[in-house]
């Protein structure tokens, strides 16, 4: 048998034999895009449940209420009148942030005694805290603001002298390539690439294991020949995938795409070659079909957590740092991100690298182990 | 055969025959634990790496800097003159932020005209931009307040009273049951849960596929489920305790519930995991295919049973979809058991999780029933 006449029956077996590999090697990435694309729509937390504790009951007062609910970042669902009232909307989750107004608020304020507005938020889920963090604090600012305006301006001084010497420095933040801390353009790319190697792996991993129960129909075609042709399909294939769901991430869930076409395509072929030579890896040492595909569990769901594409390399110690070096995912998620939302990838050339050699290594390895347990099982 | 002579045979299946199942089932969640509880160690994110783009050079502007440096939050990893430079380390990654102090810094300060500090931040991990937003602010603000206090007594103002004036309203947030916004109490009892799903389903799997049903003819359907499955279900239970003991214990996260009610949502968890599992596997033709269906089936259940992103900002399709999934009613209240002691929704989510378990092993009874039946009818045609 030739090359192509290996990868001819490979396809044969992907597409008509068992057509359900084809539909998990491209089924699996484009299914999970649209999924996960649909659940961070939103893309930001809105309208988070909001009680008002308010013991002033002024004019003053429903104006910084109001600020909260001009805001799309919170809703109002309740005004209460006691503190037990506010912690059992917090406690019961029926509200996750709790805005509190001391007594004597517009009293303090205009006597000059200065008063403070309180902000609670139940920070078990961390994207209900981070929201309350980047929005709360300008909305109380700001109020404050206008309000010193005008208390300043009653003693008759000029307010922006006043606010200049009081306040000396404005700050100043620019968030850049994700400036609205849109979650999808944020995780979208990443639970992509999760897919497509989880379609990748159980598309590919039963094929070599298979092979052995079955070493007569590959008499006189040699290991490295029959694993290549055999894998050849599963990375164009796997190619495809990552063309299509990443199109589908850009043009239906609007990803930003700010680099160029060729980088993208380059890092997505050498990303899909490591991942076909780790499936093949795990398919020439599984002992069955059944271990074949229960043995890349140990590498998807850790892969996408030790990346560093969510909880970043910087904050990991020496043992995750190591771990994380030896998956391929680790090389490509973040820069794949990098070049959607920036425009360019700083490790672009150092990633291809790796995951080239990252590739050959294992994809070697395989090969040595298939042709050894090959011979064994031929003279067996 | 009776249950107790089904649940033996189980057992023995389990852990002797095929022990590769009962590593899923004791193991997978424990590993996950460990693994996990190491990654999320440092909790929250330090030493963010930034650059010092300084153009004033002056007194006030290195206390500015050394304001930076001396927050955990922040490491500085250069000094630089050009604003280009200061572009090429954001660009390059070496930074992810950058701390820009404008020209006349300090003059404009001094000669009451206010300046401006611009912080850049990489937002394309979100993770590290929220860090950067929670604590610059801080530094910034009180940074500020120190240098107002100064000004307003120089031209001989009591600073107190001015700045009551100026900023007459202060902002003080609270964040209850998590404080330190620390990643590791947030996310690792979800993945901890998720992995003893797929170790559930695994072992079920293995166990369903692999029957021979043909040595259970005559048995009732229901005491064949109830015995097969209980193994799955009690160890699962006991999978799940294990996972919660080494996240308090070796990993600190906090443990504030009652142990009642963990146990109550852990058993019923359990129970709807092994029952499902079993209804899966009726429609798999081989464990190799059970293993690929519950496989692709584990990060979508993860990521729509709202432990990270809430329901709450998800469209309708999605909410909707959220509600088929075992894991949504336990990730969040054992998320709140633990960390708050209270789960609000505990009564509903041991209800929900009930009612899958109940109509699940149903109808895994009458599939499994029928094909006890079909194998006691094919042995009598053979003989």
């Amino acid at each position: 048998m030739t090359f192509w006449q290996v990868v001819k029956k490979e396809l044969r077996r992907m597409f008509i034999g068992e057509p359900k590999t084809a539909l998990m090697l491209i089924g699996i990435p484009v299914v999970y895009i649209v999924l996960f694309g649909l659940v961070y729509m939103s893309n930001s937390v809105k309208y988070m449940p909001t009680v008002i504790y308010d013991q002033d009951q002024t004019q003053l007062s429903r104006n910084l209420t109001q600020a909260f609910a001009d805001s799309e970042r919170y809703e109002i669902i309740a005004y209460v009148n006691t503190q037990e009232e506010m912690e059992e909307y917090l406690r019961e989750n029926k509200a996750r942030v709790a805005v509190v107004v001391p007594p004597k608020f517009t009293h303090d304020v205009k006597v000059g005694i200065g008063s403070q507005v309180l902000v609670e938020v139940n920070g078990s889920n961390l994207m209900y805290a981070n929201a309350v963090i980047t929005s709360a604090q300008e909305i109380v600012q700001t109020f404050s603001a206008g309000v010193g305006r005008n208390l300043v301006e009653a003693v008759g001084q000029v307010p922006s002298e006043a606010i200049k010497k009081a306040v000396p420095i404005q700050f100043g933040v620019r968030i850049l390539n994700n400036p609205t801390f849109a979650y999808s353009n944020f995780v979208l790319a990443g639970l992509g690439a999760n897919g497509l190697q989880l379609g990748i792996m159980l598309a590919l991993c039963t094929s070599l294991t298979r092979e052995y129960s079955r070493l007569d129909e590959w008499e006189g075609v040699s290991s490295q020949r029959m694993i290549l042709g055999k894998l050849f399909p599963y990375w164009i294939f796997g190619v495809v995938a990552f063309a299509l769901y990443t199109a589908i991430a850009v043009n239906v869930f609007n990803i930003p795409f700010r680099g160029s076409v060729a980088s993208l395509l380059i890092i997505g072929t050498v990303f899909t070659f490591a991942v076909v030579a780790v499936g093949s890896f795990y398919s020439a040492i599984a002992p069955d079909e059944v271990y074949a595909v229960q043995l890349p569990m140990l590498y998807i769901m850790p892969a996408f957590l030790f990346s560093g594409y969510v909880w970043p390399h910087l904050a990991m110690n020496d043992f995750s740092l190591a771990f994380s070096k030896i998956l391929p995912l680790t090389y490509m998620a973040d820069t794949v991100r990098d070049l959607m939302l920036n425009g360019y990838a700083p490790f672009l050339l150092h990633d291809v690298i790796m995951l080239l050699i990252l590739g050959a290594v294992l994809l070697a390895m395989s090969t040595l182990i298939f042709s050894k347990r090959r011979r064994k099982y031929e003279h067996a | 055969m009776n249950f107790w002579h089904i649940f033996k045979r189980e057992l023995r299946q389990l852990f002797i025959k095929d022990a590769r199942r009962a590593f899923y089932l004791f193991g997978a969640s424990a590993v996950y634990v460990i693994f996990f509880g190491l990654l999320y160690s440092p909790g929250v994110v330090k030493y963010v790496p930034i650059v010092v783009y300084d153009q004033d050079q002056t007194q006030l502007s290195r206390s500015l800097v050394q304001a930076f440096e001396d927050s955990e939050r922040y490491e500085v990893i250069a000094y630089v003159t050009t604003q280009e430079e200061m572009e090429e380390y954001l660009r390059n990654k070496k930074a992810q932020a950058a701390l820009a102090v404008p020209p006349d810094f300090s003059r404009e300060i001094k000669q009451g005209r206010a300046s401006q500090i611009l912080l850049e931040a990489n937002g394309s991990n979100i993770v590290i931009a929220n860090a950067v937003m929670t604590s610059a602010q801080e530094i910034m603000m009180e940074f500020s307040a120190g240098i107002g206090k100064g000004l307003v007594e120089a031209i001989g103002q009591m600073p107190d009273q001015a700045m009551n004036r100026v900023a007459p309203i202060d902002f003080r947030l609270r964040v209850i049951n998590n404080p330190t916004l620390s990643y590791l109490n947030f996310f690792v009892l979800g993945v901890a849960m998720a992995a003893l799903q797929q170790g559930i389903l695994l072992s079920v799997g293995g166990s369903m596929t692999r029957e021979r049903f043909g040595e259970l003819s005559g048995v009732h359907p229901v005491t064949v489920m109830m015995g097969k499955l209980s193994p799955y279900w009690i160890g699962g239970t006991l999978s799940y305790f294990l996972a919660l003991l080494i996240s308090a214990e070796v990993f600190d996260i906090p443990l504030r519930g009652s142990m009642l009610s963990l146990m109550l949502l852990g058993t019923v968890f359990s129970f709807a995991v092994a029952a499902m599992g079993s209804l899966m596997a009726a429609v798999c033709k081989d464990e190799v295919g059970f293993t690929q269906m519950s496989l692709t089936y584990t990060v979508p259940a993860f990521i729509y049973s709202g432990y990270a992103w809430p329901i709450h900002s998800m469209d309708g399709f999605s909410t909707a979809m959220s509600h088929l999934f075992p894991l949504t009613y336990i990730g969040d209240n054992v998320r709140d058991l633990m960390l708050s002691g209270h789960a609000p929704l505990l009564t509903y989510g041991i209800a929900v999780l009930g009612c899958i378990g109940l109509s699940c092993f149903m109808i895994s009874v009458l599939i499994y029933g029928r094909r006890i039946e079909t194998s006691q009818e094919s042995k009598q045609a053979a003989v």
